[in-house]
């Protein structure tokens, strides 16, 4: 498991295991706006220059519309638990609630050292569990609660700690890859000649580099659920949800379900999951 | 019958029965007519016995199975083993009923 968390592993499935055209595109916007803009620009006269900037216009409405059919999901529950948070007032769980999932323990098998707290919210925009990792608080849609047994949403609930356990490797990598990229961008500013093609460059690279760190955040997530809670909630909420949607296509910023169930089944053989399950059960 | 007048599809009991793995181990307890233990449910249906585990639980929860633990020689071994039998309750059945009901007010209404 961890051997498949290594970046090379999930950049992989990400361009070749998953095949999108989004994906393709925006590799060949990044790669083109470097490699053939920049040197054309050092060889064509000035006035040029303007007609290659509705090229670039272009290029940079093509990446926003991937992005934005990429990221509508998570931008969709951010903008609903911001704006829509004062009408729909999530609730914290009950001590019963807290006892009844099991969630002081997974904190405690995870050692986890701050305080998590768990909220339920009815809010209809948000369609899926999330956790903001900076305050430790993970938010479950009332309609999870209601549709999903205890057993299977302690699964969800050990994945969402999961984030929590994980932020300091995500924030670091974040920060690296972030650095690097500002990095690449500045040498880019200075030795080409149009902040346009680097902008598009970095646009389009960013995106890449993010949708590849997120997928690796959700599956070490998967990983620390799993062995918190043992894998088998999560894989039955995984199997539930893809025969409901029937579709297993990956998101950008989640794997797709038969890839993180193919990952978690490898763990239903695992003897110390085994002892944990049984111990968060008792 | 107005579907809201069927108890387990409102309370939401027949929903953890959409689960396709729950199902068929449901259908299978009750097919068999007697009690099933969780290799014998795991062989059946190409199931992941600590899956079919994770599964009974779900369902002995709801009340759709019970279950009891016995020592037992399996699979031609010397030693006794702890083997979990289950088998469906009368609620199993009811859910069933419920869900069939639901299924033709749901062609009615089409």
């Amino acid at each position: 498991m961890n051997a498949s968390l290594t970046s090379l592993r999930v950049v992989w499935d990400y361009i070749y295991g998953t095949f999108k055209i989004r994906r393709v595109l925006l590799l060949t916007v990044a790669l083109l706006s470097w490699i053939f803009t920049v040197p054309v620009l050092v060889m064509l006269p000035g006035w040029v220059r303007i007609d290659l900037i509705y090229l670039y216009v272009g290029l940079a409405y093509v990446t926003g519309f991937f992005m934005y059919g990429a990221f509508r999901h998570p931008m969709k529950t951010i903008f609903a638990s911001i704006f829509m948070g004062w009408k729909y007032k999530p609730r914290e769980f009950t001590p019963e609630e807290y006892s009844a999932y099991g969630v002081t323990e997974i904190v405690n098998t995870m050692g986890i050292k701050k305080k998590v707290r768990v909220y339920v919210t009815s809010n209809p925009w948000i369609e899926g569990p999330f956790t903001n990792a900076i305050n430790n608080k993970v938010y479950l849609p009332q309609k999870w609660t209601n549709r999903f047994p205890r057993l299977d949403m302690r699964g969800v609930l050990g994945h969402e700690i999961g984030h929590i356990k994980t932020k300091r490797t995500f924030f670091r990598d974040l920060t690296s890859v972030i650095g690097g990229i500002a990095g690449v961008t500045y040498l880019l500013g200075t030795y080409s000649v149009s902040i346009i093609t680097v902008t598009i460059f970095e646009f389009a690279l960013t995106f890449l580099v993010l949708t590849v760190l997120s997928w690796r955040n959700e599956l070490r997530a998967d990983l620390e659920g799993a062995k918190a809670t043992g894998p088998e909630g999560l894989i039955s909420v995984f199997e539930q949800l893809r025969a409901e949607s029937h579709t297993d296509d990956p998101s950008e910023t989640h794997p797709s379900l038969s890839d993180r169930i193919k990952r978690l089944t490898v763990l239903l053989g695992s003897e110390n999951h085994r002892v944990a399950t049984h111990m968060g059960r008792m | 019958m107005p579907i809201l007048e069927l108890k387990f599809i409102v309370d939401g009991t027949a929903e953890l029965m959409m689960h396709p793995a729950r199902f068929q181990i449901l259908q299978y307890l009750r097919e068999a007519g007697e009690p099933r233990y969780v290799d014998q449910i795991a062989k059946a249906k190409d199931i992941h016995p600590r899956m079919v585990s994770h599964h009974l639980d779900v369902l002995q929860e709801q009340g759709l199975i019970e279950c009891k633990h016995e020592l037992q020689k399996v699979n031609g071994s010397n030693r006794e083993v702890a083997v979990r039998w289950s088998w469906t309750t009368d609620k199993a059945e009811k859910v069933i009923e419920d869900i069939r009901e639901s299924m033709k007010v749901g062609k009615d209404e089409r």
